[in-house]
């Protein structure tokens, strides 16, 4: 239903309606912005992703293969350029690190939901790119193994394989702040 | 069964994907399995403490950033779109080019004369007045619907500073933006923030009167817009003259 939607208005926005556009941007700002925002972990970088995203999907909409659902290609853009931000930062491009930040002070009582929420995305922002992103995908953006792989274009079993891993990393890293 | 199938059947059992006979062949085996219990439950958790976090909201204004950014770029002749590949729409767009040229000559030559500030009536949302494209003027004056803006524009120094007094029944954004390879934001209100990527700068306006500043390094001509829940009431260009 959505695909059709979103469809329907591409087409309308490339016939020249402006109000096609702002309703895709009605319905993936938020989205677009969660991706960024998870990613990197800076509301400034997310919004200033959020908005690059929308102003490229408009200046090349019309290259947009209407096959795919627009969803995966505005959020393939969102992780890209978030991987390019990554990159531009030059922290999390080398290997993650998967020390226990807590090992030193040992395991604490179980946290407050705030702290917890801290902790979590704390130790989100310390996986691997290419871990985080399909954690992002599929627990911030809602998105299942189909949709994961053909953003990230990979295949299915990686998708399985990457969140496997990154669920992994983050049930260490929770368990050392006291979080489980 | 294998670390492997038990790590297959949690992952899918996170994710909605256990069939029932899978679902039965799991519970069997937590129940008998201490190992493969606690092994669960953490992944049980950590999944739970993931879907706990709210999504977030996006700032205030980014909509209207996004759809000031999208205008500008069609401005600029990036519409998703584009009639301008054609030889003879490029010869039309060269002679309408050149006569805008002269009508600017005529314009910058007579910028000081009286009545050369523009006072600009927009219309309404969705028929926004466009002007201010067409000459070197340093002031500028919205009016729509129980919305009032006050704009100028002058150089101090190394500074431009843009001065804006806002006047509105409703919360407006105000967009302002300039080259940012020529120009950057350098003060303004706490709330102002500059989009690296498009060279945007965001200020919000609840309802009421609020006066504030920009300023900026670099040089003119900074484009400005007002927006009201993402849509565009009016757009206009204010520039300097440069010594």
């Amino acid at each position: 239903m959505s695909e059709n939607v979103d469809a329907a208005r591409v087409r309308d926005c490339l016939a020249g309606d402006p109000r096609a556009f702002a309703a895709l941007v009605e319905q993936y700002e938020k989205p677009v912005y969660n991706v960024a925002l998870r990613m990197l972990r800076s509301p400034e970088d997310a919004r200033d992703i959020a908005q690059s995203v929308f102003l490229k999907a408009y200046q090349n909409l019309s290259s947009y293969d209407p096959q795919y659902k627009f969803y995966s290609w505005i959020y393939r853009m969102a992780i890209n350029e978030s991987l390019n931000v990554l990159r531009v930062r030059g922290r999390n491009g080398g290997p993650v690190d998967e020390r226990l930040p807590s090992d030193r002070a040992g395991p604490s009582e179980l946290l407050a939901d705030d702290q917890a929420r801290d902790v979590v995305l704390d130790a989100v922002a310390r996986l691997k790119p290419e871990h985080r992103a399909v954690i992002v995908l599929r627990y911030f953006v809602d998105r299942d193994y189909e949709d994961i792989g053909q953003i990230l274009d990979i295949d299915a079993r990686t998708v399985k394989s990457r969140l496997y891993t990154a669920r992994q990393l983050l049930k260490k890293q929770l368990a050392a702040h006291g979080a489980l | 069964m294998d670390r492997g199938q038990l790590q297959d059947l949690i992952q899918a059992d996170l994710d909605g994907e256990l069939s029932v006979a899978e679902r039965a062949d799991l519970a069997r085996l937590l129940l008998r399995d201490p190992q493969a219990r606690n092994l669960h439950e953490g992944f049980r958790r950590t999944d739970q403490l993931l879907r706990d976090i709210p999504a977030a909201e996006p700032p205030p204004g980014l909509r209207a950033a996004i759809l000031a950014g999208r205008s500008l770029s069609e401005r600029r002749g990036d519409p998703a779109r584009s009639s301008y590949g054609l030889p003879a729409f490029r010869l039309a767009a060269a002679v309408l080019g050149g006569l805008l040229i002269v009508g600017l000559a005529y314009v910058v030559r007579d910028g000081d004369a009286p009545g050369s500030e523009l006072q600009g009536s927009l219309g309404r949302a969705g028929d926004p007045a466009r002007s201010g494209l067409t000459a070197l003027q340093d002031q500028w004056s919205f009016q729509a619907e129980g919305v009032e803006l006050d704009a100028s524009l002058r150089r101090a120094g190394q500074l431009l500073r843009l001065e804006l007094d806002v006047s509105s029944a409703i919360h407006c954004e105000l967009i302002a933006r300039v080259d940012p390879s020529r120009a950057s934001l350098v003060g303004g209100p706490d709330d102002a923030h500059l989009m690296k990527a498009t060279g945007l700068v965001t200020v919000e306006a609840a309802p009421g009167r609020r006066s504030f500043v920009l300023e900026f390094s670099g040089v003119a001509p900074i484009q400005l817009q007002l927006h009201t829940g993402g849509q565009l009431l009016g757009e206009g260009e204010l520039s300097v003259r440069e010594p």
